[in-house]
This record gives structure tokens, C-alpha cells and sequence, in this order.
């Protein structure tokens, strides 16, 4: 045996289980007289909490969990010696990130071009340049199955398909890079992270469709996005990449950059053309589509950061091979932002069809503080809640769609038992009726009365009927909007309605806020017994709610009460009864 | 040629008519008012190009109330005010301390003294006229950027804000005209789009972040907690001009929820107390720069 191997082993709930374990190892490799070819090393970090004793051979990297002394054996006479592996001692196949979209984030400089094109950089523009047909390069994102990443889901094979069909001496792309959910930053990860990869997407999408002219649209709170956008079309042009003529091909095609200005509905097809018109963003009807009638009337391409990112890869290893990643209906990957309630947040690339569970436990890492996980909310303002019960649902767009909710753009936030459904959908239709750009009734008028019913509800002064009247007005705001904005303001009262009804009952009828996050509905208490008479809550109280009698008993009045909390902050003796 | 126009507020007869003699032999062309509040409206009204205004009229301090409330009517914004003080002018530094409105150019002490009277209107009517100037040409310039590519209106309107920080209204008069756009269809999208900013925003500006995980975590009441202490307003700024605080949907670290920024430096999983404490040491740094 030329090659010499090594053993890690560890216990990785540090309780020194290791010992038996190298002893029985040393044992082991003695008897098997192969003192000179295994190295077995002791280390006290395995990187697998709670797995008990970790093994793990060198150089072909083979882990085992849980290992007894008993195996020992096992491990250096079949694993070690005839490179058997022991399956009953490997760990359970983990979930796996798959890289495509974030493949060169944090991996090459964003800011130079060499280091792009090192990485098979501009190979798919030189391959759709010179290979092939445009309708057989069509026909492979066909087969790749990939579809729009802002939200909608829609084929972009078709998408494309529709614009190259048109007869046009002028067409467009547009990359749109409006990401204004709260609490999703993955298209401004992927701008600022691998530029090349959007442009030569867009050169792509430009080159198939016909296009002469690309614009990026991207929001003006990404500074370093569009800095970095400008200097890769710069470079990119420098290297007659971009231009006349390029590649010495009869194609010829130039990008720029418009700036959104702070409006969350640009992110709407129509409203983004408007907005890039130099107009009010606000959406139009459709039909025309953009890929028929566009910006200044000509056939455009509306294509999101994330779905122009997958292209070249695309392109480069076949419709095939995407197709082959994810899940019967959805192909490829989706960038999540897994944020709230969750021990490791951040971004993260997984394959369609995995379950919201694996997301959050396996990758996630479970919920913050080891606290009962109630919900996850996806899709922003324009997705739902999806309950407990229901997240082994395989991630994908008609599923969420069923659900309630919707893919969106990729943000994904865990709520514990600790948030209320009342709040949280108070909270996501206040952001679309202060975003509604006021062109359709159904919307302005829909919304604004949606959060009314809201407000009362959380504030206790609610009736049943309230409920029902919110739901009618949902119903009527779905279908009347003009654009996607209105049509799926509603989701968020819908889905928290139809999983939490209970939640919304004991607001109104009880007048109570499990979760202590509807401020009107608490009610503060002095618990007499624990009272210690320090009179701390009395100087905190801003409104003198709190009086002491002559027998020195301290109470609050909840009439004069503000529900600020400031009494419960400051007892030391935990004398204030919050419910 | 254009008369400049002169606006004296005093509750003080003799006074009015003694200064509008003196000014209008100087070629101005003058108006009145006899309170703060008539003299608002005929600010409204009669657009001067500077206002003379008494400290004391009805009460104490109206004279600096009404520069504040000109301070604050977004049309009237850039018109000088000479405060005109008699008495209680031992009180004055102590009143801008707490709050000088920056409409405020002047101030002058009764009895006046003609000559300085004319020559503060003329200095401060030579800088409105420098500073108009000056602003056309910046603002003609950036237009020159964009001419003739189509729909460049709001890529113009972030050339402007991006160098005055926000968008003044003098400037939004200037691209109608070279733009030859109606005014209306600049405020219309200006109006639309919130980030653009129709007020000039403090020295600091403090966003907190919305996103649903902050908001989770508690933004709100770090937010609450920022009003209360700087008794401010969402998208408004402090009235000694230090600190702008808005309100931003989602800066993208949501891993370090609840979050502030303030300028460039971010500052992560705030707590509602620490917040007094992150305030004050910019507010230090102000004392010791101005000290």
C-alpha cells in the first residue's frame, strides 16, 4: 500500500467516547500489520454535533457517524483495506445546496473580467454565436425547463420565443434587477457578486430574441450593484464583447443602466417599461404583453437577475442537464432568503422540490432559541403563510401556488410561536397598499379598507361579520386589480385566514393576543405576591396609570393605561403580569 | 427690469410706513403686514424675494414662528428672512439655540440704521441671485448628459438629488424649463417615486430597516424609540438639521435583524436601549466639531 491513510476521529458531543474508540482502532490496524500505512489521529472538532463518535478516513474523505468500539474492526479490515464502505456507519444523505446561479459568488473578483471569462466565462455567448440555429438554441431553454425566477414562473423559453417571433427591426431586453420584497437580497447578491454571468445572459437573451439594446434595470438603493454592473459592461465592451459586430459575427448589441427610484410596483412588467420611459410607474393592462408591444411600443424581454444568471450555464451544459436538477414540474435551482426565526439565515441555492422543512431544519439549522416553529411565510407581501402541518410540501411553483402562497422572488421567512398571524398580515398588506401606485380602484380602495379591518381586529374592536366582509373585499381585490400587485395584495390575510383562523377568533372574541404583539389587546397586571413595594413602575409609568393606596398596595388602572410596557420592562421581580 | 420685491412684517405702524418709504425711493417695490400670519399669506401670495420680519409682534417669538413656518412651506423654502429685533433681542441666541430656522439670513437690531438695512437686502438678494445662477447651470449640465436619449426624465431627477442630496424645487423649475417639460409632469413623478427627496435631508441619515425579519425582531420599537428621543418624523429631519430619519423596506442583511443604518455604518441587532447611546455619540461628535 503506497498510499498512506489517515483517521480523524472525534466525539462530537465531546464526551471523550473517542478514547474506546482509538483504542479499539489502534488494536485493529495492529492486527492487520498496517502500523505503517494508517495514521490514526485524535481531534476534538468534528463539525457534526450530535452524531456521537465521528470517523473519518483520509484521503477519500468517508465519514461515519455513531461509531462503537465493536467496528473497529470493520472500519480497517473492509473499509480501509478493500475500500468497502460500511453503510450502516455513514450518515443519512444530507441536503445538498447545488450552486449554478451563486456558482462564482464570493469566488472570483466581480470586478474583473478576467477572472470571469477564466471560469468559462463568455463560453455560451462564443457557442450561441457560432453553433447552431436561434430556434434550436430556443428549443434547448425549452428543454432545460427553466422558468422566470421573479415570481411568476413562466417559461422563459416562451417568453423568448414570442419576441423572436415578432417582426421588428427594433426589440429590447431588460434585466430586471427591481428586487423590492422585504427580505429578499438575491438578485442584489447575484449583481453584486457576478455581474459577467446577468450580462452574458442578457447578451444571450438579446442575440436569440433579435434585441439591438439591453436595459438593467436596477434599483437605486443597490449602489454597489449598479457600480458593478457599469464596470462589467464597460470591460465587457472593452473586449468587443459588447458593440458592433461582436465576435466578428453580424451581431450587434449594447447594454445600459436605468435606476429605479424607490417604487415597489416597478417591479411589474408594465410598470417597469413606464418607469424606464421616464414615466410614473404604473402598469397598464394586459394584452399586449411586453413581448408583443414593450418599451416605446416595440417587443421586449422581461427577464429577472436570477433566470438571466442560469442562461450560460445553461447553454454551456445543456437543457438536459438543468432539467435533470430539481423536480418534476420545476427544473433548476431557486436562491432562497432564509431569514426570521432561524438559527443560520442567509442565502441559499437549493434544488426545486425540496421540502420547506429540510430548508429550514437541515439547512437552516432549526428555528432561533429551539422555539416551536409555526409558520413560513414565502413570496413577500404577494405570497402567504404556510402552517407547520403542511412543510413537507416539495418546494415548487404550483404546489405554493395551492397552498395559498407563492414562490416569489425567493424570500423565506420563519415565524415562531412568538408571532402573530393578525400582525404579520397587517404588517405585509400595509406595505402593499403604501406601495399601490393608485391606478386601479380594486387596489387603492380594496386595500385601504383591508387594513382597516385589520387595524380593528387588532385592536380588539372587531366583529365576526368584519371577517367575512374582509374576506368578500379580498376576493374582489384578487380579481379586479390591474396588475399583480393588487391581484395578490390579499394573499397574506387569505393564507393566515385560512391556517389561523383560530388566531384571528380569539382577537375578536376574546380580545386577546397569544403571541403579545397586538399592543391594544394587553393587559398589565401587578401580581400582588411578588410585588417587592419598590415603586420602580410608578416613576416609569408615563401616563400615571399606576397609583399606590395608603396600605401601600400598588395597582394599575387599566382606563388610564397605555399598554407601553414600560412597567413590565422595568420590575426587577417580575411582578408585572403581561397578557 | 425686474423690481425686486421687499415683504416688511411689523405690527409696528410708524415702523411699516417709514421703511416702505426708505425702500421704495430705493427702487423696491414693497408690501405689508401687520402679523405673522398675514404676512405668511402674503408670502403665499406675492412671492418676495426677501422678507423683513419683527421678533415681537403678538407674542414674544412670532417673528422666528413665522420665518419657521415659510422654513416650512415647500414653495416658499429659499426666501430670506431678516428677523428685525427690539426687544427681548438679550434672548435671541438663547431661542436659535434651541432651534434656528435656517430661513433666518439676518438679523438686525431697532432702531435701524438705513444704510445697513439696504445693504443687507442688497447682499442678500446679490447671493439669491448667485445661488439661482449657480443652480441653472448645474442643472443644465446634467440635462446636457441625457439630451436626446428618450425618457431620461428620471435618470436627470438622480443626476440632481445624487448632487444636491435631494431635489430642490428651484432645480425642478429649471429642467421644465430647459427640459420643456410642464412642471406638473416633473412633480408627478418626483411625487411617485419616494426616493426622491423634495426636502433637504440632515447631515445623518439614519434608515431603519422594515424587512419582515426586523420588523420580527423589533424595528418598530427601535423606531418609536428614535422618534421619541430626536421628536421626529418619519422621512423628516431633526430641526437642528443633524440627523434625516427614514424608513427603508429591506436593506438585505437580514441576518443581523433588527438593523439601523446611520450614514454608511450599520449597526446590527440593536437593542431599543443601546439606541440612546448610538444617537448620542454622533451628536457629540456634532458639539466637539462646532465647538
Amino acid at each position: 500500500m503506497r498510499n498512506k491513510k489517515t483517521i480523524f476521529l472525534g466525539d462530537s458531543d465531546q464526551q471523550g467516547r473517542e478514547k474506546a474508540v482509538y483504542e479499539a482502532l489502534a488494536a485493529a490496524v495492529k492486527a492487520e500489520s498496517l502500523d505503517a500505512a494508517v495514521q490514526l489521529v485524535r481531534v476534538a472538532e468534528t463539525g457534526k454535533a450530535g452524531q456521537g463518535v465521528v470517523v473519518r478516513i483520509l484521503p477519500e474523505n468517508i465519514d461515519y457517524v455513531q461509531v462503537k468500539p465493536a467496528d473497529a474492526g470493520r472500519i480497517i479490515g473492509e473499509s480501509v483495506k478493500k475500500n468497502k464502505k460500511l453503510e450502516d456507519l455513514t450518515p443519512p444523505a444530507k441536503v445538498r445546496q447545488i450552486k449554478i446561479v451563486l456558482r462564482n459568488c464570493g469566488r472570483i473578483d466581480p470586478e474583473r473580467i478576467e477572472d470571469y471569462i477564466a471560469g468559462e466565462g463568455y463560453q455560451a455567448l462564443k457557442r450561441v454565436l457560432s453553433e447552431r440555429t436561434r430556434e434550436e438554441w430556443i428549443n434547448e431553454m425549452k428543454l432545460s425547463g427553466l422558468r422566470g425566477r421573479g415570481g411568476g414562473g413562466f417559461p422563459t423559453w416562451m417568453k423568448w420565443n414570442f419576441a423572436y417571433r415578432m417582426d421588428s427591426a427594433e426589440k429590447y431586453v431588460i434585466c430586471n434587477g427591481d428586487e423590492g420584497d422585504p427580505g429578499a437580497y438575491m438578485d442584489r447578491s447575484v449583481l453584486e457578486g457576478d455581474p459577467h454571468a446577468v450580462v452574458e445572459g442578457m447578451m444571450i437573451a438579446g442575440y436569440l430574441v433579435g434585441a439591438q439594446k439591453g436595459i438593467f434595470y436596477i434599483r437605486a438603493e443597490y449602489p454597489l450593484a449598479i457600480k458593478r454592473i457599469q464596470i462589467a459592461i464597460d470591460q465587457a465592451r472593452s473586449y468587443g464583447l459588447l458593440g458592433e459586430r461582436i465576435l466578428g459575427g453580424d451581431f450587434s448589441f449594447d447594454l445600459q443602466i436605468r435606476l429605479g427610484a424607490g417604487a415597489f410596483v416597478c417591479g411589474e412588467e408594465t410598470a417597469l417599461i413606464a418607469s424606464i420611459e421616464g414615466k410614473r410607474g404604473c402598469p397598464k393592462p394586459r394584452p399586449p404583453y411586453p413581448t408583443v408591444s414593450g418599451l416605446w411600443g416595440k417587443p421586449t424581454v422581461i427577464n429577472n437577475v436570477e433566470t438571466l444568471a442560469n442562461v450560460a450555464q445553461i447553454i454551456l451544459r445543456g437543457g438536459a442537464w438543468f432539467a435533470g436538477i430539481g423536480s418534476p414540474s420545476a427544473k433548476g435551482t431557486k436562491v432562497f432568503a432564509l431569514t426570521g426565526k432561524v438559527k443560520r439565515s442567509g442565502l441559499i441555492e437549493v434544488p426545486m422540490g425540496i421540502t420547506l422543512r429540510q430548508i429550514v431544519f437541515e439547512i437552516g439549522g432549526g428555528v432561533l432559541k429551539d422555539k416551536r416553529i409555526k409558520a413560513v411565510q414565502t413570496g413577500g407581501p404577494s405570497g402567504g403563510v404556510i402552517p407547520e402541518h403542511l412543510l413537507d410540501t416539495p418546494v415548487d411553483y404550483e404546489n405554493l401556488q395551492k397552498l395559498g402562497s407563492i414562490m416569489g422572488s425567493g424570500g423565506m421567512i420563519v415565524m415562531d410561536e412568538d408571532d402573530c398571524m393578525v400582525d404579520i398580515s397587517k404588517f405585509y398588506l400595509g406595505f402593499c397598499v403604501d406601495e399601490s401606485c393608485g391606478k386601479c380602484a380594486p387596489c387603492r380602495i380594496g386595500g385601504v379598507q383591508m387594513l382597516g379591518y385589520l387595524r380593528r381586529i387588532s385592536e380588539g374592536k372587531a366583529s365576526m361579520e368584519d371577517v367575512d366582509k374582509m374576506e368578500r373585499i379580498c376576493a374582489a381585490v384578487q380579481r379586479a386589480s390591474l396588475c399583480g400587485l393588487g391581484q395578490t395584495a390579499p394573499n397574506p390575510v387569505l393564507s393566515t385566514l385560512k391556517y389561523f383562523r383560530r388566531e384571528y377568533v380569539e382577537h375578536i372574541k376574546e380580545r386577546r393576543c397569544g403571541a403579545k404583539k397586538c399592543a391594544s389587546l394587553l393587559r398589565f397586571t401587578i401580581i400582588q405576591e411578588a410585588c417587592k413595594r419598590c415603586g420602580m413602575c410608578l416613576r416609569a409609568c408615563p401616563v400615571a396609570a399606576i397609583t399606590r393606596s395608603a396600605a401601600n398596595v400598588y395597582t394599575i388602572d387599566p382606563a388610564v393605561c397605555v399598554k407601553c410596557g414600560k412597567c413590565y420592562e422595568t420590575c426587577k421581580f417580575a411582578a408585572i403580569k403581561q397578557e | 427690469m425686474h423690481r425686486a420685491k421687499v415683504l416688511l412684517i411689523d405690527d409696528d405702524d410708524d415702523f411699516l410706513e417709514a421703511t416702505a418709504l426708505l425702500l421704495s425711493a430705493q427702487g423696491y417695490a414693497v408690501v405689508q403686514a401687520k402679523n405673522g400670519q398675514e404676512g405668511f399669506a402674503k408670502v403665499k401670495h406675492e412671492s418676495p424675494d426677501v422678507v423683513v420680519c419683527d421678533l415681537m409682534m403678538t407674542y414674544k417669538t412670532e417673528g422666528i414662528d413665522t420665518a419657521r413656518v415659510i422654513e416650512e412651506d415647500a414653495g416658499s423654502r429659499g426666501i430670506p428672512v431678516i428677523l428685525v429685533s427690539g426687544a427681548y433681542r438679550e434672548e435671541l441666541p438663547a431661542l436659535f439655540k434651541q432651534n434656528k430656522p435656517r430661513t433666518v439670513k439676518a438679523v438686525l437690531e431697532k432702531p435701524l440704521h438705513p444704510e445697513e438695512l439696504l445693504r443687507t437686502i442688497e447682499q442678500l438678494l446679490a447671493d439669491r441671485r448667485q445661488h439661482t445662477e449657480t443652480l441653472a447651470r448645474d442643472v443644465e449640465r446634467m440635462v446636457e448628459k441625457w439630451r436626446g436619449v428618450p425618457g431620461s426624465l428620471v435618470m436627470i431627477l438622480h443626476e440632481i438629488q445624487k448632487h444636491f442630496r435631494y431635489v430642490p424645487r428651484q432645480a425642478a423649475f429649471e429642467i421644465s424649463r430647459v427640459l420643456d417639460v410642464p412642471l406638473a409632469r416633473i412633480y408627478e413623478v418626483l411625487t411617485f417615486y419616494n426616493y426622491f427627496k423634495l426636502e433637504a435631508p440632515g447631515k445623518h441619515q439614519i434608515s431603519v430597516c422594515m424587512g419582515t425579519a426586523c420588523y420580527l425582531k423589533g424595528a418598530p420599537q427601535l423606531l418609536s424609540e428614535i422618534k421619541r428621543i430626536l421628536n421626529v418624523e418619519e422621512e423628516h429631519s431633526t430641526t437642528d438639521g443633524l440627523f434625516h430619519l427614514q424608513v427603508v423596506r429591506c436593506l438585505g442583511c437580514c441576518g443581523l435583524a433588527p438593523v439601523i443604518t446611520i450614514d454608511d455604518t450599520v449597526h446590527g441587532k440593536v437593542q431599543v436601549e443601546q439606541i440612546h447611546g448610538i444617537l448620542a455619540e454622533y451628536m457629540k461628535k456634532n458639539e466637539e466639531v462646532t465647538a
